[in-house]
């Protein structure tokens, strides 16, 4: 659902702009159709700018995630020492 | 279609420089590739330890044979978690451009960066699952609609 109301605001914002470089009658058309277009997404729910800046302030207290590979080298080493072909430790 | 709306994105965003609009479209690109990204790693890294642990427990291999393919999975691994916090850096700086955007305390001259920082982690994004791909991993995508804005590499 989130993402028909982005798109149409996202096509909305995008008619409206291209409305703005013409004149008369296809600036009219671009204004009704970005004004149901633009209707439609505020039916559906749109961001504030506080649910944005709070959705920006939820993400930056939320860094995002690293691969880690810790241990895997040893694990990889155990798994080797685990087969039966291992070659036997040598006496000191 | 997917390119059409692409490029009304695109559009849309350039012309709006950072305002309200355009700091809405980039928190949800940024939320998208937070996603993504959290998905990702649990993905790679499960993927990387199955892979390096069975090539070294595979009794077809000599033990010579299973150690040498042991470490080049380790090592492409490695190599690909390198790439990922380059990703994951960028998108924190990313983020906390936006956070003082929005808070009014942004640097000057961000709006223009903040658009082609988008891109580029939306192509760095898009490599990183065509490495893992290389290598058999399915990573989860962006969006098509994302992925049609990054600049071609």
């Amino acid at each position: 659902m989130s993402h028909v109301r982005t798109i149409l605001s996202t096509v909305a914002t995008g008619i409206r702009a291209g409305g703005a470089l013409g004149s008369g009658p296809v600036d009219a058309a671009a204004t009704v159709a970005a004004t149901l277009l633009d209707g439609i997404a505020t039916l559906l729910g749109g961001n504030t700018a506080e649910e944005v800046r709070q959705m920006l302030l939820a993400l930056s207290r939320d860094p995002a995630a690293r691969a880690s590979l810790l241990g895997l080298r040893s694990d990889v080493a155990e798994a080797l020492a685990d087969r039966d072909d291992a070659p036997t430790p040598t006496d000191p | 279609m997917t390119k059409l709306l692409a490029l009304v994105l695109l559009v849309a965003v350039a012309l709006t420089g950072c305002g309200d609009s355009a700091l809405q479209t980039h928190a949800r690109i940024a939320t998208s590739l937070h996603t993504v990204n959290t998905t990702g790693v649990e993905v790679m890294e499960v993927a990387c330890r199955e892979r390096a642990l069975s090539v070294a427990s595979d009794e077809s291999l000599t033990h010579a044979e299973a150690t040498a393919a042991a470490e080049a999975v380790v090592v492409r691994c490695e190599r690909a978690a390198g790439a990922q916090h380059l990703f994951a850096d960028g998108l924190d700086t990313y983020v906390d451009q936006l956070v003082l955007e929005v808070s009014g305390d942004g640097e000057p001259g961000f709006k223009d960066r903040a658009f082609s920082l988008a891109f580029n982690l939306i192509g760095m994004w898009t490599d990183f699952v065509a490495l893992m791909a290389s290598f058999d991993v399915a990573l989860p995508a962006l969006p098509s609609l994302l992925t049609s804005l990054a600049p071609p590499r």
